[in-house]
């Protein structure tokens, strides 16, 4: 299958859950039940009536932010491989973090299962909070400061697997070039990691 | 050989901005947790009131349940919080009520002469506080950002964003 289908299908399958996700599982009575403590009823509807008014921006912006995550993926496996083989095979590296991108659908697919079937009673934060599997679950997650969040979600099964799956199909292209894949992957994703704390330290209340 | 160095400068020049990221996120999770200790008790903090004369916040005896207020005279929560409250004035009537913003006088008298606010709600008052006091005293990032101190000066709770009158009214 050529990487254009392979990435149309990324973006139906991310389409798909967005839409389950905004059907199953969000509804105004959600808001209210969340947001009811500190804001009046009007105020909640003046909220709701403003998110749907640009809920067609998420939807435009989707395969926008999946083409740029895919991008930055494949220029730093590009990097480490340029320099241990002298080649800059960003297009095929680019097919490669494409491939394992569909890993990161499951734990969207758990989440959606989960509230829909076992944690019916739940509020925007238990949405917001949620991550399968991952470092998260080890701490009580509302007790947390928001900046722990994205770390600790990040530390997951999903991203373990995804980084096999990112180095055996670096391997496979270049047979030399895993390990240094993989040190240049997981610099950019400990850099990437620095930059989010740092703007939710700064930027939160 | 060249490539070897490169490709070692390459990563400890990434890895040093992370450490340097990782280093600010740290100093600013820092700030926050002195700020969170501070903000318990009703800081003692230099304000100028709209007329130019200066007082300090915790300075009133004997203490009153005091709401803090952190606004920005251009914010349209601010505006439609003021609105409310001229609105449900009289739930605040033995409530301190401190409008503090970081704009300059004549911005915060304008302020006061479209919404009326300390006309209309006596036990309110409308101050400018310096931007050091806002940052490292309250730590005030958001407009609106609301405290609610009991009558020892004790906060009792925060909000942050537009909120109702009556989750603040005590």
């Amino acid at each position: 299958m050529s990487k254009t289908y392979i990435l149309l299908l990324l973006i139906i399958a991310l389409y798909l859950f967005v839409f389950l996700s905004n059907y199953l599982l969000i509804s105004d009575n959600l808001y209210f039940s969340s947001l009811g403590e500190q804001l009046s009823y009007e105020q909640i509807e003046k909220l709701l009536q403003q998110g749907k008014k640009y809920e067609w921006l998420g939807y435009v912006l989707l395969p926008v932010l999946t083409l740029i995550k895919l991008a930055l993926i494949a220029s730093c496996l590009s990097v480490g491989v340029l320099l241990v083989s002298n080649r800059f095979a960003f297009k095929q590296l680019f097919g490669v973090a494409l491939v394992a991108e569909f890993v990161f659908l499951v734990p969207t697919l758990l989440k959606i299962l989960w509230f829909t079937f076992v944690q019916t009673d739940y509020d925007l934060q238990d949405l917001q909070y949620f991550y399968p599997l991952s470092a998260l679950n080890f701490f009580e997650a509302k007790s947390l400061q928001t900046w722990w969040l994205y770390p600790l979600q990040t530390f997951n099964v999903f991203e373990i697997i995804y980084w096999v799956l990112l180095i055996q199909g670096v391997e496979k292209i270049f047979p030399t070039a895993g390990l240094s894949a993989w040190v240049s992957y997981g610099t950019g994703l400990v850099l990437w990691m620095a930059v989010v704390m740092f703007v939710s330290v700064s930027f939160s209340a | 050989m060249m490539k070897k160095i490169l490709s070692i400068a390459l990563f400890l020049g990434v890895l040093g901005l992370a450490v340097w990221f990782f280093v600010k996120a740290y100093r600013g999770i820092e700030q926050k947790k002195r700020v969170a200790t501070n903000i318990q008790q009703l800081p003692n903090v230099r304000l100028l009131g709209l007329d130019s004369t200066a007082f300090v916040l915790a300075g009133q005896v004997p203490k009153q349940p005091t709401i803090v207020f952190y606004f920005d005279p251009n914010c349209e929560h601010c505006q439609n919080e003021a609105r409310e409250l001229v609105k449900q004035a009289t739930q605040f009537t033995n409530v301190e009520l401190l409008w503090l913003s970081t704009e300059r006088l004549w911005v915060l008298r304008q302020f006061e002469a479209k919404y009326q606010l300390q006309k209309r709600v006596s036990t309110l008052k409308i101050a400018q506080i310096s931007p050091n006091d806002a940052d490292k005293r309250f730590g005030f990032r958001i407009v609106p950002t609301i405290l609610i101190y009991d009558n020892q000066h004790k906060l009792i709770k925060k909000f942050v964003g537009e909120t109702k009158i009556d989750a603040l009214a005590p």
